[in-house]
């Protein structure tokens, strides 16, 4: 490593870890001079970063958090285990009637899950069906026949429960679908929010979410998923 | 608390001052880079157990926060009268000198500002840079040299003269 090159990485990254870079730095009292100057000048950039953030801000973050009323996959899987119990104790039909919610609430809710999850709606192949099939498995759903265009096909927690939550392919841009087991409204209810647009209905004992940009048709969508998803104890 | 609330925690309280740190240098707006930070750490909540690396982390955070800021821009148009450089936080009782390359660094185009603020902030390297930003590490390298050459003749010299050819920043 010559000078040149020497005092252009210590423009671009002076903690270079190369021993090119280090023999150098020994063997050149001119450029150790320059590394000496640039150790300075990090010390001042480290300081000028790292300013005061608001108080309490990690608290604020963790209280945000208990009232999202989301949780993670590790619980996820916990509830799944819970649900399947219940399932197995009083039946579905009776898990429905007990988890009646307000629309409202879950209109929100279904909202801030696509919000959050931005990356699900981004274009992609369509799943095989076997693929569906197998991330819809643990909510209790499965595939009465095959359901295409599905390019995203995972499961989230909705109100607390295990739900489905697929992206397929609508005639202009992608329409998310929540499946939620257990969950009932009393018939078909619009929502909507600054750019989507969508509607919450039964579907056999449990609800329905499909929501897409606005304009966005969602009838086809919404027959082809009624038609081909049914819940294993239905 | 439930393991995934303990891991939660400790996140929160280890990366939320850098995540918002960043979301700052990003957006120069406190009460932006305050909500920026909420939402990134309740992103990471819901999606906690696809991170199996600790280690990754702060890069995952981090990348969300790029993504939130998208997401905020594609809602509402970045109001440019709302960047106040004066208003950069812990002014009071901080060294001029350092007052002096912090608000140097504000001032640098955000293509130049960014790599930069990552690789003081987060320690990235330039690999890593590159792929966080989804830019070649050439790239990265240039932007990295523009930005520590202009903001060293700042430190050394003490001259506000930031004139670095921003065709490219947004």
């Amino acid at each position: 490593m010559n000078c040149l090159e020497f005092r252009r990485q210590i423009d671009t990254d002076p903690n270079c870890p190369d021993p090119e870079f280090l023999r150098h730095r020994l063997s050149c009292r001119e450029c150790a001079a320059l590394a000496a100057r640039a150790a300075s000048f990090q010390n001042a950039l480290n300081d000028a970063v790292r300013f005061e953030t608001p108080e309490n801000l990690a608290s604020r973050i963790l209280l945000k958090q208990s009232f999202s009323g989301a949780d993670t996959g590790v619980s996820r899987r916990r509830v799944m285990a819970i649900a399947a119990g219940v399932t197995l104790a009083v039946g579905a039909g009776a898990v429905a009637h007990l988890f009646l919610f307000r629309q409202s609430d879950l209109a929100q809710e279904v909202f801030a899950l696509i919000r959050a999850a931005p990356d699900a709606l981004a274009p992609g192949s369509p799943l095989a069906a076997s693929s569906v099939a197998e991330a819809l498995a643990p909510v209790g759903l499965a595939l009465k026949r095959e359901l295409s265009g599905v390019t995203f096909a995972s499961q989230c927690i909705l109100r607390n429960r295990l739900a489905g939550h697929l992206v397929i392919q609508g005639s202009v841009a992608p329409v998310t679908v929540f499946v939620i087991p257990g969950r009932v409204v009393a018939g078909p209810e619009s929502i909507r929010s600054d750019s989507l647009r969508g509607e919450l209905l039964p579907h056999e004992s449990g609800t329905l979410a499909i929501v897409g940009a606005r304009g966005e048709p969602l009838d086809q969508v919404r027959e082809r998923v009624r038609s081909a998803i049914t819940f294993r104890n239905a | 608390m439930n393991k995934s609330q303990e891991r939660f925690k400790r996140l929160a309280q280890a990366l939320s001052s850098d995540v918002y740190r960043y979301a700052f240098f990003l957006c120069k707006n406190e009460q932006l880079a305050e909500d920026l930070a909420q939402e990134t750490f309740l992103r990471a909540w819901r999606y906690l157990d696809g991170l199996k690396d600790e280690r990754k982390a702060k890069g995952w955070l981090f990348t969300t926060v790029r993504r939130e800021l998208a997401r905020h821009y594609e809602r509402f148009q970045p109001r440019f009268d709302d960047v106040e450089l004066d208003d950069l936080p812990g002014r009071r009782g901080t060294d001029p000198e350092v007052l002096r390359v912090r608000r140097a660094i504000g001032e640098l185009p955000l293509l130049y500002r960014e790599p930069l603020v990552l690789q003081v902030l987060g320690g990235y390297s330039g690999e890593e840079i590159a792929d966080i930003l989804g830019i070649p590490r050439a790239t990265v390298n240039t932007r990295l040299f523009r930005a520590r050459q202009k903001l060293r003749s700042i430190f050394e010299r003490g001259v506000s003269d930031i004139d670095l050819d921003d065709a490219e920043s947004r």
